[in-house]
């Protein structure tokens, strides 16, 4: 019972900080260039702020009971496959678009937010199985 | 020993499933929920590549 509560409270907060920090890092409501005050809705990186608001309401509550858990599981790893594809893919994006230089390529990735997620993923199946054998 | 069914016919050699019916046994191993369940995750994959931008 400890186990699980300690693993929920780290699934968490680790969720609650991907939220976070994808909102603070890019809002999906973006200032528009020349119009002070005036923003304008970005459909991509709403995508970045509603899959962890899924990851941290959604998959936490799933993960509250046994019954629901696999489902938790599974949820929680379409969302880290799709966070995944995703960081990369701005990465490549953004080193095409900024010309970064290869020895810059690694340090300047989304590698460790990609690692992130999969932290987030090992705590929900830690959690899976603790829900599955206890 | 030769098994008889009920309509008269050796098993094996006359009541063969069709390769129809065998398609239909090996997709309904999963649960109509199953398959469900993927078309729309592939559905929803293809969608967000689809709107996907990345502006800088």
């Amino acid at each position: 019972m400890m186990t699980k509560r300690a693993l929920l409270a780290a699934l968490f907060l680790v969720s609650l900080s991907g939220l976070m920090l994808h909102y603070r890092i890019h809002s999906f409501m973006v200032p528009v260039a020349g119009q002070p005050g005036a923003f304008t809705f970005d459909g991509t990186r709403f995508l970045s702020f509603i899959f962890p608001l899924v990851d941290l309401v959604l998959v936490t509550v799933l993960f509250t009971s046994r019954r629901t858990a696999v489902y938790a599981y599974l949820l929680n790893g379409i969302i880290v496959i799709y966070g995944t594809v995703f960081m990369a893919h701005f990465s490549i994006a953004e080193i095409y678009a900024k010309s970064i230089p290869p020895q810059a390529w690694l340090i300047k990735s989304t590698m460790p937010d990609i690692a992130l997620a999969w932290c987030d993923f090992f705590v929900g199946k830690a959690l899976y199985d603790v829900h599955m054998k206890g | 020993m030769v098994d008889y069914t009920s309509s008269g016919n050796i098993r094996g050699v006359y009541d063969r499933p069709s390769s129809l019916e065998i398609a239909v046994r090996h997709f309904m191993r999963y649960k109509p929920g199953w398959w469900i369940l993927h078309v729309i995750m592939i559905g929803l994959t293809l969608y967000i590549g689809h709107i996907a931008e990345f502006r800088f």
